[in-house]
């Protein structure tokens, strides 16, 4: 990029390798990355959250399943022991996420989190029996697609640190 | 939709996306944080994210769940611009493309 107007350099103005030996010389040790613990690691941190609130979901699910409807905003189902694991998995879910956003971007982090679209189907699907159609098991892989979008070029970036 | 649950709709995002901003703010290493600051960013995160919950209790006995679901896309894009201006996070080709994405996806597992 040339923001000034190119002007002739005098003899004095050049960049001399023999008045200036350090360029040659001195090229700077490469500084050993610090590697952090596994159980650092932002990503597992997120994959966490998206489990614990998928499972969450889940055991709502069943919970409220169990209890009988119609009482307002399903307080009813505060009796539910099921009910009380599911929020239990909520909490935590919550603590992780907080971990998470200690180190990663707002935006790539909430990003990732949308693999719970993913589990949660799968999760439907696999215990509690439900049908699942064609068109959804393709939105749920667009998903997955995007996610993946969004974590690949970050997982190169952590090879190269 | 009428305009009340609309702006309903919006107070249940913006809430949330609020929330999670604070707590963007709140777990930030960029500046040491007074212990008394990161509970304060904390604890409007939790006041944020409650507050579009309850938004959102609000309006789903009225609507289909497959026709108001896909409103998670508006949360996803204003969360993006949220996090771009008040974060100063970059948004690459990349990121925006990933985000297209998922909303795509979303729409597709709530129209069925």
């Amino acid at each position: 990029m040339q923001l000034l107007p190119r002007r002739k350099l005098r003899y004095y103005q050049m960049p001399s390798l023999i008045l200036e030996p350090d360029r040659l010389a001195l090229k700077p040790e490469p500084i050993p990355a610090k590697k952090n613990p596994w159980y650092l690691n932002p990503y597992l941190h997120v994959g966490l959250t998206v489990l614990l609130s998928a499972i969450a979901q889940i055991l709502f699910k069943v919970g409220s399943d169990q209890t009988p409807g119609g009482s307002l905003l399903g307080f009813a189902s505060l009796k539910s022991g099921v009910i009380w694991l599911g929020i239990g998995c909520m909490i935590g879910s919550l603590l992780v996420w907080l971990q998470a956003l200690r180190s990663l971007p707002l935006i790539i982090a909430f990003n990732l989190a949308a693999a719970t679209q993913v589990v949660v189907p799968l999760g439907c699907w696999l215990f509690l029996g439900e049908e699942v159609s064609v068109l959804r098991w393709i939105g749920v892989f667009v998903v997955t697609v995007g996610v993946i979008i969004i974590a690949k070029p970050l997982a190169k970036l952590e090879e190269r640190l | 939709m009428t305009l009340f649950f609309f702006l309903l709709l919006m107070a249940s995002t913006s809430s949330s996306v609020a929330g999670q901003v604070c707590f963007k703010r709140a777990m930030s290493d960029v500046m040491p944080e007074k212990p008394r600051d990161r509970a304060f960013w904390i604890g409007a995160g939790l006041i944020g994210a409650t507050a579009g919950f309850f938004f959102w209790l609000a309006i789903l006995p009225h609507f289909p769940l497959s026709y108001i679901y896909p409103i998670e896309a508006i949360d996803r894009i204003m969360l993006a611009v949220a996090a771009s201006v008040f974060l100063q996070e970059r948004l690459t080709p990349r990121l925006l493309l990933g985000i297209g994405v998922i909303t795509g996806g979303t729409v597709l597992v709530s129209v069925t």
